[in-house]
């Protein structure tokens, strides 16, 4: 089988970029300096796309920025010149929310391919055809579309389709949200989301209070897992598999990226995946997560189990303790950046590109001076540890969550 | 320019029919806070071609691949009613009138995404009327409107749309609190953040949830400039009591830049208690935005 489907992932800067490449995803999604709704993550300047790009091109993966704010009048200054440079330094795509936008992009920057973003809230196969008349390359659908809706709307359109398939959920629908506005005066369509669907209510029926005072009213959504419908929207013949989280961490992309990375190999080279392997996957899954997670509306409809009331409670399963700057082979010692604190003669297990979970004991510690150490504290510190096997920057360490 | 009355509740209809506005703006499927059952919806439109008053139609709902059907047969019977306009959000909506030929009924009301001049111009470009975004500050609208003068609609009093959902919020947290009742089309609640006194109306229905702002929007002051260059103008009633939006619509049938002050310090006097405001006229929506 051979159905060529893309993974694309997220990533808050350089780093995380080229982590997610590493990791296998065969396209990454990020945000410039300006126009790109995640304004509080780093974002990229022109010199970090550039490195981007070669760094994706020795791995035939592709680059896509997000130019989707909802635009006022006042941001639209400099766009031209913004799509002309993307376009010069070898960008893919963009994806955007903003129709005359797209219809500016084809103009000035025509090798772009413009991709509609979610915030167009994109649920049916007639919003798609009309988007594709209009110039669209891609379109990612609304989150709220089941999977027997993207069945049908593949069945009906010719455009090629991007899906969420995991990452945090809009508890409405994207882009026809302004509580933020209102409650904070921050533009959640301008990048500056606050988050209020996910704070606590008091409800009224005319004047009388209604709610339970110890467990109030709130839109907060779990975030999304569509692990168990992969192996139907490979064969559904889906353009690109999306995962949500350019606020998320190094460790969460590299973890989520690489288990849909398997899951999808795994259908393309067996075409399905046994009850067994989704279970894996999911406990693969889980050990990044660090909110529930369910499958969204792919079922077909969100009750109340699919939202948080009060304080959700964590389901990671595992702590990222450490990541691996460099190796050296002779010596077998790896330079590692501690993420977390862990200890010498913990349980530890080792996990990268080409590594699966290896589980060891953590051996002696060294500090950059050579002292033995018994622990790690500092988050960002270094340290030398032997490894038990051969390992490459990039590869990443952790440890089961002990409550 | 025309005046139009969005209208939710058959009892606003009887008492504006002699107000001397131009048109109803009023819906059944697909539409989120006009709707009627089918059956009042035919008497509503039956009234209007009597009264001689045009006829809008609401078509504001996100439409999943399952309704295509629905509303390819709804929009068939618009076309029978002979509707004046349809104001429609998802661009099914669009797709559908092509098919039939009429995307020159269509006026595009995109609420929180229509807030520049490039998507303005895109639509109008497409012969497609626009309904303004609410969250654009009067600096910002005035250069809109005089770019595009008479080709422009725009909401001047009533409540905006804070959140759509296809989420049931409301069954979902009766059933989490293990209430037992239905809360399906009620129009009585409202949600106070456990930290801010705003009272938000919410509803809910097949269409899922919607928010509605605390506050009541009025342009008084700056009708009398801007409405010249508007093509319809809107006054909704959703979640605004019936003498309030009476006395809105008899206002703006007669608001010079002579009385609006008197007008609105009036309206404001006999209203004081129902969250009137000039939205965010002055209000800059964004603090946050474009992070170096």
């Amino acid at each position: 089988m051979s159905n060529k489907i893309e993974l694309l992932a997220p990533a808050k800067d350089l780093a995380k970029a080229k982590i997610a490449i590493m990791y296998g995803a065969d396209a990454v999604y990020v945000g410039g300096k300006r126009f790109s709704l995640r304004s509080r993550a780093s974002n990229f300047t022109t010199e970090d796309l550039k490195d981007l790009l070669a760094f994706a091109k020795a791995y035939h993966a592709k680059v896509y920025v997000t130019v989707n704010i909802v635009f006022h009048d006042e941001d639209i200054y400099g766009v031209r010149e913004y799509l002309e440079e993307l376009q010069d330094i070898g960008v893919d795509g963009i994806i955007v929310s903003s129709l005359g936008l797209m219809t500016l992009c084809r103009s000035i920057a025509p090798k772009l391919e413009c991709h509609i973003s979610t915030q167009l809230s994109s649920a049916n196969s007639g919003a798609v055809e009309t988007l594709a008349s209009f110039g669209a390359d891609r379109v990612v659908l609304a989150r709220e579309a089941s999977i027997y809706e993207i069945r049908d709307i593949k069945a009906k359109t010719k455009i090629p389709l991007e899906v969420f398939i995991h990452g945090g959920m809009c508890s409405n629908y994207s882009g026809r949200c302004v509580l933020s506005n209102r409650m904070t005066g921050r533009d959640a369509n301008r990048g500056g989301c606050a988050h209020s669907c996910r704070w606590n209510y008091h409800l009224y029926d005319g004047g009388a209070m209604i709610s339970d005072p110890g467990r109030l009213f709130s839109m907060s959504s779990k975030d999304l897992r569509a692990s168990a419908y992969i192996e139907e929207l490979v064969h559904l013949g889906i353009a690109s598999l999306k995962i949500e989280g350019r606020m998320k961490s190094e460790y969460y992309v590299a973890q989520v990226v690489k288990t849909y990375r398997r899951m999808i190999d795994t259908v393309l080279e067996n075409g399905h995946l046994t009850p067994e392997e989704l279970d894996y996957y999911d406990q693969e899954l889980m050990k990044a997560e660090n909110r529930e997670a369910d499958d969204g509306f792919f079922s077909g409809s969100c009750d109340n189990t699919k939202h948080f009331y009060g304080v959700g409670s964590p389901s990671v399963t595992h702590d990222y303790v450490g990541f691996v700057r460099n190796y050296d082979p002779i010596r077998n010692l790896a330079l590692i950046e501690v993420k977390n604190p862990f200890a010498a003669g913990e349980e530890l297990e080792l996990f990268g590109p080409v590594i699966d979970n290896y589980v060891f004991e953590s051996p002696l510690l060294f500090d950059t001076d050579w002292k033995s150490i018994p622990r790690a504290n500092k988050p960002s510190d270094f340290i030398y540890m032997r490894m038990p096997l051969p390992v490459r920057r990039g590869d990443m360490i952790r440890r089961a969550h002990r409550p | 320019m025309e005046l139009l009355a969005g209208i939710s509740k058959l009892d606003h209809l009887q008492r504006i029919q002699h107000s001397g506005i131009d048109g109803i703006v009023f819906g059944s499927f697909f539409s989120l806070k006009n709707a009627f059952p089918v059956d009042i919806f035919l008497k509503i439109a039956e009234f209007c071609d009597r009264a001689h008053l045009k006829k809008y139609v609401v078509l504001d709902s996100i439409v999943s691949e399952e309704e295509k059907g629905d509303l390819y047969n709804y929009f068939d019977l618009l076309l029978r009613l002979r509707v004046d306009g349809i104001y429609f959000h998802d661009l099914a909506v669009y797709d559908v009138a092509r098919s039939f030929g009429r995307t020159d009924l269509l006026i595009y009301d995109g609420q929180t995404m229509m807030t520049n001049s490039l998507d303005i111009a895109f639509f109008l470009d497409q012969d497609i009327d626009v309904v303004l975004g609410r969250e654009l500050t009067l600096e910002e609208l005035i250069p809109m409107i005089a770019k595009n003068p008479g080709r422009l609609d725009m909401q001047i009093f009533g409540r905006y749309r804070l959140s759509y959902s296809k989420r049931n919020f409301l069954s979902n947290y009766f059933k989490e609190i293990g209430k037992d009742s239905d809360p399906k089309g009620k129009t009585s609640f409202t949600l106070r953040e456990e930290t801010r006194d705003y009272y938000l109306p919410v509803i809910e229905n097949e269409y899922g949830t919607q928010i509605y702002t605390d506050f009541i929007f009025e342009m008084y002051r700056e009708y009398p400039v801007l409405a010249p260059h508007l093509k319809r103008a809107i006054i909704d009633d959703a979640f605004v009591p019936a003498s309030l939006f009476v006395k809105a619509i008899h206002d703006y049938r007669r608001i010079t830049e002579e009385n609006t002050e008197f007008l609105r310090e009036s309206l404001y006097r006999e209203f004081p208690n129902e969250g009137l405001s000039s939205g965010y006229f002055y209000e800059k929506g964004s603090t946050v935005k474009n992070v170096e």
